[in-house]
């Protein structure tokens, strides 16, 4: 009895060691080679359960949004027809929108290929980081830095690729900060992420805060790895602390990170910070 | 307790399920306040069956293939799993095996947890807020707890199946 005792103590410790050595090894990221073969490995386990799991899981999570579903299909079927009409009246000038497209205005707009993808999970730590992972992988092109969207706008940054499946960072992990810009003043800022909680608004020039409703997308910001120009959510409180010092502000997102399901992944564009500038948009 | 490959392989099968079930399913349900953690329940429950090495086992493999499946560095779960693992572990000795009673360690395993992720996520770099980790115990507390009445016979018939099946393989 007692020989096991020491022999469980001494797994226990070695296991410790072994634990906070991988730790320290892992944290400039050393290990992704390892990282990458579990992803392909569990990928195939993965998308069998998606397969079962995923019919019933929109099922369900559709329900409590059936009666505003209704409601939404309504506005929708109306707007579709508005939109039809005045897509009418655009069709004739359709010349002179190819001249605005051969001067390339819209170009930073346009020139984005996309792959789509569907969320296959969410990560396996609940609250201790909010990552999904996505099954589009390196065969399909996509690389790691890579900016992925949803319809309504940014949902965040791919950071590990397997073969056939890819870890995303969510925009609104607390360890990610996004580079944005406030449509209306132009002001550059960093939206970092809060969980579930609205974003936090970090303006570079404090002296000019934005306004509740303003819309921000991606910016140039430092190091900012993501495609500029993706909205990313309003401004939805500005709560002045004190006199001097500056101002609150959150950013609510337009994604819903709790529902998400059809996504894209932007592929050209690898991160050039030397790219940003509004001089390589004149010389394209 | 006997050993043997079987026992092993019948955990790693029944690891991984989990594992497919938290990533695919359980993360992914729209719950208020937090997510349930089956992988923590699990880990609670081999432990409370199993004693110690049991517990070191199943807390430190899970861990550290949650880890590898995440964006943070290897060995931060396998690291809380396993002092979680042999924990409960200790546990096991006084032979108390009524659900009431699992559920009450989960709780504790939930909220000692919930404690370590804040902290090694002020250490770690990929980590989330520790802030954002101590406001979302309570309701991962109630939703481990709920898991609890599913997880633990399921994981005790699971050892007795695989004790009895590496007894007639030996």
């Amino acid at each position: 009895m007692r020989r096991s005792r020491r022999r469980q103590r001494l797994a226990l410790t070695l296991l410790l060691l072994a634990c906070v050595s991988m730790v320290i090894v892992d944290d400039g990221g050393r290990l992704a080679g390892l990282h990458r073969a579990a992803s392909s490995a569990f990928g195939p386990v993965e998308r069998s359960f998606f397969a079962v799991s995923q019919p019933v899981g929109r099922f369900l999570r559709g329900l409590p949004d059936i009666e505003g579903d209704r409601r939404r299909i309504t506005a929708l079927t109306t707007e579709n027809s508005t939109l039809r009409s005045q897509l009418r009246s655009v069709a004739l000038s359709s010349a002179e929108l190819a001249q605005l497209h051969a001067i390339g205005a819209s170009a930073d707009a346009a020139g984005y290929s996309v792959h789509a993808a569907s969320v296959v999970d969410y990560g396996p730590s609940p609250g201790f980081e909010w990552t999904v992972r996505i099954n589009v992988g390196s065969g399909d092109g996509v690389r790691t830095g890579m900016t992925v969207l949803a319809p309504e706008g940014l949902v965040g940054r791919v950071s590990q690729v397997a073969s056939d499946t890819s870890l995303v960072v969510l925009a609104v992990d607390p360890g990610s900060s996004v580079g944005i810009r406030d449509r209306r003043s132009g002001e550059l800022a960093l939206a970092t992420g809060d969980g579930l909680e609205p974003m936090r608004y970090v303006p570079l020039d404090p002296h000019s805060p934005p306004r509740a409703g303003d819309v921000v997308v991606t910016g140039p910001y430092g190091r900012s790895t993501y495609t500029a120009g993706v909205p990313v959510g309003t401004v939805s409180a500005v709560t002045s602390v004190g006199a001097t010092s500056t101002p609150r502000v959150s950013v609510r997102p337009y994604v819903d990170f709790s529902r998400l399901d059809i996504v894209a992944v932007v592929l050209d564009r690898a991160p050039e910070p030397a790219k940003a500038g509004a001089a390589a948009t004149v010389t394209r | 307790m006997t050993r043997g490959p079987a026992r092993v392989i019948v955990a790693a099968v029944f690891g991984l399920l989990a594992l497919a079930l938290q990533t695919t399913v359980l993360s992914r349900l729209p719950l208020p306040g937090g997510r349930p953690d089956l992988l923590l329940v699990v880990v609670v429950a081999a432990a409370l069956t199993g004693g110690v090495p049991v517990g070191i086992g199943v807390g430190f493999s899970i861990g550290l293939a949650a880890d590898l499946l995440s964006s943070h560095p290897a060995g931060v779960l396998a690291l809380l799993f396993l002092l979680v693992g042999a924990a409960t572990g200790h546990i096991e000795s006084e032979r108390e095996r009524s659900v009431f009673w699992s559920m009450i360690v989960v709780a504790i395993a939930s909220v000692s947890a919930g404690i370590g992720y804040a902290l090694l996520s002020s250490v770690v770099s990929g980590g989330g807020s520790w802030q954002q980790e101590i406001a979302g115990l309570p309701m991962a507390v109630l939703y481990n707890s709920m898991l609890t009445p599913f997880v633990v016979p399921l994981t005790a018939a699971i050892e007795r199946a695989s004790r009895s099946t590496a007894m007639v393989r030996l």
